[in-house]
């Protein structure tokens, strides 16, 4: 592969709901790795939200929509040897699937990287055609040739060819009619007796008279295999990964622990090696999720889902074992075999080839978007319905839950919210029937008592889950009734309790509970993530905290800056703010500072290790912090604007410079709602910059002018009937009279006759400022990160400004929301439900 | 509520931690087991016999005992060293988790130990040997100074009477040294026909027994320590049959065939350490369970080919005879199910039995 110069990742698009920034993180990481070889790394995406963009060169990055036409177009302008789409979902994989097929990738002679290109027309498969899908797709086909067992789906369109496949059915079968009138159904029959009686109806339901028939496994353990298989064909287990709930719900929305925790060596065996086969069948050279439904009681599985790119479940993987994963397969896909594959001198050199193991254990966390779409069907099914997901490590199952669990919770304060009003039937409807409230209810279950075998078997949730969650019980009940007793203390924090929850039980302040630590001798001290259990002495910068005698950390260093992260994603500005972080800690960097990264979404930009110099993965909650500054002593200690809370109660430390930043939005002023257009400036002590003009516009006719319903930005704005000099010095005026700093938008409205007047001044929303990153060229949060450490020079700043140039073209920002993926019909589109956006130029 | 012990180290140095299973005190060698799910496994398996196994899985006991994961029916390990202990059980009486079961075999466990800190210094210092132990005081590290581990693990540990596990195709004779279950269920799976014989049968007596092959099995301790009536066994078995070693049963050829084995600085106990097969270039994940090894420079080898290699320290994994149907691997090739990576040397000793036949039958 030596041929191969530069190569083009098919981006991800718009984040959504299972697409957060877990495939940007793993390019970027690949971009870096070939950069040091000298192979150039070209990027289509229309994502404003990636860090990719304000990292890779202007040359290299076309921003469109991710369409074969514009694919095709790159792939003439350029000179393209090698294309992968494993950074790009399955649109990525449908188009080179595509392009093959066209003969484009050949009379190129491009290389698909990732995939062996013989096997690129078993993925990316006919969207939403059952009867195709169900005609045993190609991938199906191929899996079955090789003894993978999967569910394979029989079609019949009568009673002879029913009695036909009968014999080769197992029952519980899940019956659908095709292209049936209605929404198609599932209906599950016991036995043959029950399919004779009822099949009919279906055939009169669907309108081909066919029925799909299907092996019905819900209930059987979930179970994801990360793994990876290079040019020789070695294959290792990254990790696995286990569902608490049972197939049925989407593994998106379940909670998942990471190694499985309820297999037995024999099954996870069975899995390992038909994982093993099924990426040698596929010819895959790169990374696969695997995901498995699993009879426990007969060990039986079934094949249930390929994924041969990077996604969420790799994600976790990889933060879970601090196996170097993007890295690893960014050597890969260059045909460099897993022994031969350099890495970075904080890892021991043997690293990339031992298969990982943890001496921890990883939880993931889903979290929601129903507190800001309460019209939302918040039932829990097939269909993927989080947002985003936080995740806990601990030494222990009952510690690695507990951080997960708090850093998903909206609450400050550490402590979890009760259902105990709930009657008994409301509960058991939940325990049936979950939501997005599941993890709660079952912790109300046990606590009223239920026996943790009744529970298993009303929720299909194995059984050791409910020993963890009545472990986790035990714990709390022993808090409440030891007030400020030093050992309870010691083992809450070991079961991963927050310091919030001792304030609360023990109606106590933090310095108190502070002190009761220090007397008697309890600290955090901080594991390294690292993939070899302790078998070898490995320098990698990331930690999570315990409760255990010994540290793998001191001090990192007396000149450094803590950046506290988003945490968790729901809707909103989410991805931004995390891109926004990530932006923060590669320029404290570059000026000098140490940087430090508390974050927990495992789907994060700003945890890639080579961002920051160390990383914590911790909750982002106050007593946790604390903790971390107490080791770390940082200079600098930088808050997202919207954790009012952690603002007040850091603001107490000495010693620290707090730095708000993403800004609090809520620092404005307003006269009045209504918005048509903006300045954006950037406001020091003694400086006051326009940067440019953006326009606003609504997806849904908003007459009013809402500036909340106004969700399409353009920059630059242009009115030619307005004296922009004019309002130039109404909007400083403006600025003048609050004391802001950093970016500041200044917005305007129009009245009836045309005339614009100032409606607010505030500071510029996390999505607007990588916004005009795009538009404008320039890193303004390089600029803002020079601002508050003390190396602002304001001619640089105007020097940079008087060369923008926006060359006739106009740059448009539309916000995407999650409605489709929800199944809300009517939502209303306002900023604040966004989940992510596309950039087009006009 | 738990009680207090204490892990104490053939250096001096002591580790607080509570009490679970079996509140006897122990000593025995220290090794650090990194498989993510076997603490069953791992526990029944006869290799583990004198030794006192600290789990990197960090919380044990998760899935309480199964009766479908023992290595043996009985437990060899002398204690475990656990950071966390689920107290479980998903047997049908519900009364057998691993607390239970540790009481019942006699055997102490040591919790809420950090067994991180654990790897790390054993690793750093080159511990030996350890104790568990109710009160660390001067007596307990005289104690575990003076302590002399029995070299006669194999009579403690395998069979002292043949018996039969009947199948309908080749015969195999296993000669058990202490022998892992696995290796019986694979050879059940290819319809051997399996006679278990004790260490220090007669090579005459395995003979009248009319095997297609041998099998050496795996067991505890170094081979130096064994009855030499083996390696007279494994001299006369290798000019005749088809004959394959594993772990214990590996060093022990290779010694017959002039090698010399030592012992590591650590033990590999995990399935993390690739292994290369050196014919395909092939790299696989095996079970270790090992603390000692074939010293390479003493491999004759207009005798000996080295056919797989432990990428990560580097050492022999695997052996063939030049001269006879003779091959052995240090690793445990038997995982329970019959798609594993190292398989294929069950088929390939089978094949070797059937090209045995062949050639004399010519």
């Amino acid at each position: 592969m030596n041929d191969i110069k530069n190569i083009l990742i098919i981006g991800g698009g718009s984040s959504n709901i299972g697409h957060e920034g877990e495939q940007d993180a793993a390019a970027f990481q690949a971009m870096l790795s070939w950069s040091r070889i000298g192979i150039k790394t070209l990027l289509i995406d229309d994502n404003p939200y990636s860090i990719m963009f304000s990292e890779i060169p202007k040359n290299n990055l076309f921003i469109k929509k991710i369409t074969l036409e514009n694919v095709e177009a790159i792939i003439q302008s350029e000179n393209i040897d090698a294309i992968t789409p494993i950074y790009g979902q399955k649109n990525a994989l449908r188009i080179i699937k595509n392009l093959n097929k066209k003969g484009v990738l050949h009379d190129h002679n491009i290389k698909i990287i990732g995939l062996n290109a013989d096997n690129i027309n078993l993925f990316g498969g006919i969207k939403n055609n059952t009867e195709k899908m169900a005609k045993n797709s190609l991938l199906a086909g191929r899996l079955l040739e090789n003894d993978i067992p999967i569910l394979k789906t029989n079609v019949v369109s009568n009673f002879d060819e029913l009695r036909n496949s009968i014999n080769e059915m197992v029952f519980p079968i899940a019956a659908k009619a095709i292209k049936a009138s209605k929404y198609g159904r599932r209906h599950i029959f016991q036995n043959i007796e029950q399919l004779n009686n009822d099949i009919y109806d279906l055939f009169q339901q669907s309108k081909d008279n066919k029925v799909a028939l299907e092996r019905e496994v819900s209930g059987y353990k979930e179970i994801g295999i990360v793994a990876i298989r290079d040019i020789d064909g070695t294959k290792m287990v990254i990790s696995s990964l286990e569902d608490m709930n049972a197939v049925g719900l989407n593994s998106t929305d379940s909670v998942v622990f990471a190694p499985a925790q309820t297999l037995n060596d024999a099954q996870l065996h069975i899995i390992r090696a038909i994982s093993f086969r099924t990426m040698d069948c596929l010819g895959i050279k790169g990374v696969c999720h695997i995901q498995f439904a699993l009879n426990s009681n007969n060990n039986e599985c079934f094949v249930i889902k390929v994924n041969p790119f990077f996604n969420s479940q790799t994600a976790i993987a990889e933060k879970a074992t601090g196996y170097p994963l993007a890295r690893v397969v960014a050597s890969i896909l260059l045909n460099v075999p897993i022994s031969d594959i350099k890495l970075p001198p904080r890892f021991h050199k043997l690293t990339s080839i031992l298969q990982p193991i943890s001496d921890h254990v990883t939880v993931k966390m889903p979290v929601w978007p129903f507190d800001y779409l309460p019209n939302a069907i918040n039932k829990l099914g097939s269909k993927a319905k989080s947002t985003g997901s936080s995740i806990g490590i601990g030494r222990n199952v009952e510690g690695a839950f507990m951080n997960a669990l708090r850093s998903s919770q909206p609450s400050p304060k550490d402590v979890l919210p009760s259902y105990s009003d709930l009657t008994e039937d409301e509960l058991i409807n939940e325990l049936i029937h979950p939501t997005d409230i599941q993890i709660l209810i079952l912790f109300e279950a046990v606590n009223r008592g239920y026996s943790t075998s009744d529970l298993s078997e009303l929720t299909k949730i194995d059984e050791f889950f409910f020993v963890i969650i009545s472990n986790i019980l035990k714990q709390i009940k022993k808090v409440k009734n030891n007030p400020l007793n030093p050992s309870v203390l010691l083992n809450g924090s070991k079961f991963g309790f927050g310091a919030g929850m001792f304030c609360h039980y023990w109606n106590a302040t933090n310095s108190k509970i502070n002190r009761i630590a220090i007397e008697n001798n309890i600290y955090k001290t901080y594991k390294m993530i690292e993939p070899t259990g302790g078998e070898f002495v490995e320098k990698i910068d990331s930690f999570y905290g315990s409760f255990e005698y010994e540290s793998d950390t001191s001090q990192l260093s007396n000149h450094s800056a803590l950046v506290i992260g988003k945490g968790r994603n729901h809707l909103g500005p989410n991805i931004a703010a995390d891109v926004y972080t990530a932006e923060m800690l590669i320029h404290l960097h570059k000026l000098g500072l140490k940087t430090i990264i508390l974050n927990n979404n495992p789907n994060s930009v700003s945890l890639i290790p080579s961002i920051s110099d160390k990383q914590y993965i911790e909750p982002v909650q106050l007593g946790d912090i604390l903790d971390i500054v107490k080791l770390e002593k940082p200079e600098y200690i930088f808050v997202p604007g919207n954790r009012h809370y952690l603002i007040r109660e850091l603001n107490k430390l000495s010693n620290t410079k707090i730095v708000v930043l993403p800004p609090d939005q809520k620092k404005g002023s307003w006269k009045s709602s209504k918005a048509d257009f903006s300045f954006d400036f950037l406001v020091s002590k003694d400086s006051i910059n326009l940067i440019t003009s953006v326009g606003f516009s609504s997806q849904d006719g908003n007459s009013h002018k809402n500036i909340e319903k106004q969700t399409d930005y353009f920059i630059p704005y242009k009115n030619k009937s307005l004296n922009f000099n004019h309002l130039l010095d109404n909007a400083i005026l403006e600025i003048k009279k609050l004391e802001l700093t950093g970016l500041i938008q200044v917005v305007f409205s129009l009245n009836e006759k045309g005339q614009a007047t100032v409606s607010g001044v505030s500071p510029l929303r996390i999505t607007e400022t990588l916004f005009l990153n795009l538009a404008t060229h320039i890193n303004w949060i390089a600029i803002l990160m020079k601002m508050y450490t003390g190396h602002f020079n304001i001619g640089e700043v105007e020097k940079l400004i008087s060369n923008v140039n926006f060359n006739d073209k106009i740059i448009v920002m539309q916000t995407k929301f999650p409605f489709n993926s929800l199944e809300i019909s009517n939502g209303i589109k306002n900023r604040s439900l966004e989940i992510g956006a596309e950039i087009l130029y006009k | 509520m738990l009680g207090k012990r204490y892990l104490i180290l053939d250096d001096g140095s002591s580790f607080a931690g509570e009490a679970f299973g079996d509140l006897s005190n122990a000593t025995g060698e220290l090794v650090v087991n990194t498989n993510l799910s076997n603490y069953q496994e791992a526990l029944t398996d006869p290799s583990y016999h004198n030794q006192i196994i600290t789990f990197v899985q960090p919380s044990i006991g998760n899935i309480g005992i199964n009766p479908k994961s023992y290595e043996s029916i009985m437990t060899s390990a002398k204690g475990i060293v656990v950071n966390e202990a689920e107290n479980i059980s998903f047997s049908h009486l519900k009364n057998m988790s691993l607390d239970s079961f540790l009481k019942e075999r006699h055997i102490p466990g040591i919790c809420n130990i950090d067994t991180r800190q654990i790897q790390k210094y054993v690793r750093k210092y080159q511990i030996k040997k350890a104790s568990i132990v109710n009160s660390n005081d001067e007596h307990a590290f005289d104690q575990l100074q003076a302590a002399v581990l029995s070299n006669q693990q194999i009579r403690s540990v395998a069979t002292s009477k043949p018996y039969l596990v009947p199948g309908t195709g080749i015969t195999v004779v296993v000669v058990d040294l202490g022998l892992r279950e696995s290796i019986i269920r694979q050879l059940s799976k290819l319809n051997c026909n399996i006679i278990v014989v004790p260490w220090n049968i007669n090579f005459a007596d395995i003979k009248n027994l009319d095997p297609g092959g041998i099998v050496i099995s795996s067991g505890p301790g170094s081979p130096d320590e064994i009855d030499p009536i083996v390696i007279k066994n494994i001299l006369a078995i290798q000019k005749e049959l088809p004959l394959l070693g594993i772990g214990l049963g590996h060093e022990l050829i290779s010694i017959a065939n002039g090698a010399k084995v030592s012992r590591m600085n650590f033990g590999t106990h995990g399935s993390s350490h690739p292994v290369l097969k050196i014919i395909t270039n092939e790299i696989v994940y095996p079970n270790q369970a090992t603390d000692y090894a074939v010293n390479p420079e003493t491999i004759d080898s207009s005798k000996l080919i080295i056919t797989y290699v432990d990428l990560i320290n580097g050492t022999i994994q695997g052996i063939r005879s030049r001269d006879y149907p003779t091959f052995s691997v240090q690793f445990f090739p038997e995982r329970i199910n019959d798609l594993d990576d190292t398989l294929d040397i069950f088929d390939e000793f089978i094949e070797s039995i059937e090209a045995h036949r062949r050639s004399i039958n010519e």
